[in-house]
């Protein structure tokens, strides 16, 4: 080959791998979301989504004491501002069952005590000033944070336990009116002190199928609703229980939740969105949540869109109690998907079905007990 | 006439490269012109938009225009606060709040079920137990496993130190509830009737409720305070 030929070659060939190393593939459209777009041909990388390269540490609140909360935000400062570039995570604090009582409506925390919502803020915001703080001279990395409840009442033989206090869907809808209201004012305060540059506040709720009603979760959704004046997101981080999935639709959710229940409290309703537990290892936490995005679409819904995922990988590590053996001691199956396992599991799952697809999930956390 | 087909070779190939970086320049100008919207947001807000358009049921157009509302409202608060940022402390101990909360007088011995801090894919609880011993609050929690219908266990969680955790049932036999506890031994009854007994010191299934065990040797409790002020 002439020399003038080879050197042009070679330049040509040069240009087009730089040109790959610098570009993004997704070029065409500039929505990520996206999921089927069309590639400029030949040369350009189409590389699979990644999982976020770092999770947040969500906690169960064992505490709801402001010195501890602002230790537990100045740990998850002080991780991203060790890290390199700007960081972007959601982290929820667990605060345990709905409560009220005198008056007051709170949770029932974990340590075994009530604490009202006036407590609940004051723990909140020092978490996220302790976050804000530590976080020191990274300015911009972020975290979402996500002061939670549950939907949980003790039930026997269909009733509500006279040890319970979440049983009736006018207490339902009070408790998440005051929850919306709590919310509102811890992000008030974060605004108004000037940390909103870093810290978002919603509100969210570990909503199990197992643990109460359809009609009391989704009054305490719409006592939220009524009260988050449009600003506040309600994160469910919780599980669909018994929900169908591809290879096994025929049976409704657990616990006689419907569908279009399910729906309600994952997406439906105005403010939520949902962070869900993609705890199995055996992928089928993924399934039952990508179906019920499924379903909503072939019955006249949208699809749902998955912001994050939650597993509880360190909170196994720490206490056990995840994995099935079958009686030669052998592995079985676990709720101890990794992050990035119950990250992958989700948007493989999502994109079975183009009505559904995301081209990634932009967070994912793991929740731990916090000693 | 040999010229000519050089000549020609090259400005098809300048023309290639030309069209190749236009491309690369293409693919990375949303990167600027969005600098100001914070790109996950405007990637949600997007497709937010994009169902909206394919919906025609009301009540889920609502919705939808409500999710992007807040995204909207919490963009806006965001830039806001960027534009006139305080100045941080440097001194993180300083910025420490000086008072903790007084806890309300907790309950003990065997309570209600409530949910302990895991999910009921782990277990579902019938009933707890909570008592201080030796300095620590330990609290245990009997039921059966979210994993497998027949697994009974229990749930220890000893608050302040990384220890504890779940113990199955040695002889499987549905869920488990306690009936009652002596010091750190708890006495509990599967679904079928059957007894079992719980050290909590020793952190395992015991055969009655005198049997002695070594009990287990406790970590230090958790340092939280990060300057030592308590």
């Amino acid at each position: 080959m002439n020399k003038i030929y080879r050197v042009l070659l070679s330049i040509f060939i040069i240009t087009c791998l730089v040109g790959v190393l610098f570009s993004n593939a997704t070029v065409v459209s500039s929505n990520d979301e996206l999921s089927y777009k069309s590639y400029l041909p030949l040369i350009l990388k189409n590389p699979p989504p990644q999982p976020p390269t770092t999770y947040g540490v969500s906690r169960y609140m064992n505490t709801v004491d402001p010195v501890k909360s602002y230790t537990y935000g100045c740990l998850a400062g002080t991780a991203d501002l060790q890290l390199p570039g700007k960081q972007d995570k959601i982290i929820i604090l667990a605060y345990g069952q709905p409560w009220g009582q005198n008056g007051q409506y709170g949770v029932w925390y974990y340590s075994g005590t009530f604490a009202s919502t006036a407590v609940i803020a004051e723990s909140a915001k020092q978490f996220a000033y302790g976050y804000w703080v530590c976080t020191g001279s990274d300015t911009e990395s972020t975290i979402e944070l996500v002061i939670g409840t549950s939907n949980f009442a003790r039930y026997e033989n269909g009733v509500c336990t006279s040890g319970s206090w979440f049983c009736t869907t006018a207490i339902a809808y009070e408790h998440g009116k005051y929850w919306a209201l709590m919310v509102k004012e811890v992000s008030d305060w974060v605004v108004k002190n000037g940390y909103s540059s870093q810290v978002s506040i919603a509100g969210g709720n570990d909503i199990e199928f197992l643990w109460n009603t359809p009609a009391i979760t989704k009054a305490w959704v719409q006592g939220y609703d009524a009260f988050d004046e449009n600003k506040y997101k309600l994160y469910n981080f919780g599980s669909c229980d018994a929900c169908p999935y591809v290879g096994s639709t025929w049976h409704p959710p657990a616990n006689n939740w419907t569908m279009s229940d399910a729906y309600y409290v994952a997406w439906g309703a105005p403010p939520v969105w949902p962070i869900p537990e993609i705890y199995l290892t055996t992928g089928k936490n993924a399934k039952e949540w990508a179906y019920l995005s499924y379903w909503g679409t072939i019955n006249n819904r949208s699809k749902i869109q998955f912001p994050g995922t939650l597993t509880q990988w360190q909170a196994c590590l720490q206490r056990g109690g995840c994995v099935v053996y079958d009686t030669n001691g052998n592995i079985l199956y676990g709720s101890n998907n990794t992050p990035e396992q119950g990250w992958q599991q989700l948007l493989n799952e999502i994109n079975r079905w183009p009505a559904t697809a995301q081209s990634t999930i932009r967070w994912m956390t793991d929740i731990r007990w916090s000693p | 006439m040999e010229n000519q087909k050089k000549y020609r070779t090259i400005i098809i190939l300048i023309g290639i490269i030309i069209v190749l970086m236009s491309t690369v320049f293409v693919a990375n100008a949303r990167n600027v012109t969005n600098e100001v919207i914070d790109p996950q947001i405007k990637n949600q807000l997007d497709a937010l938009s994009i169902e909206l358009e394919s919906i025609s049921d009301l009540e889920q157009q609502k919705s939808l225009q409500e999710k992007m509302n807040i995204l909207q409202y919490q963009e806006e608060v965001r830039v806001a606060a960027k534009e006139n940022p305080p100045q941080k402390p440097t001194n993180i101990c300083a910025a420490m709040p000086k008072s903790s909360s007084p806890e309300g007088v907790r309950p003990t011995g065997i309570l209600p079920g409530a949910p302990g801090p895991f999910s009921s894919q782990i277990l579902q609880v019938e009933n707890q137990w909570q008592e201080q011993i030796e300095g620590y609050w330990m609290h245990v929690y009997a039921g059966i496993s979210g994993l497998d219908d027949n697994l009974g266990g229990v749930m220890l969680w000893i608050e302040d130190v990384e220890s504890g955790g779940f113990f199955a049932d040695p002889q499987p036999d549905g869920a488990l509830r306690i009936i009652s506890a002596v010091g750190s031994r708890l006495e509990l009854q599967s679904v079928s009737g059957n007894f079992r007994y719980f050290d909590v010191l020793a952190q395992q299934f015991v055969t009655d409720m005198t049997t002695e065990v070594t009990k287990v040797d406790l970590p230090a409790p958790f340092a939280f305070d990060i300057c030592g002020q308590n």
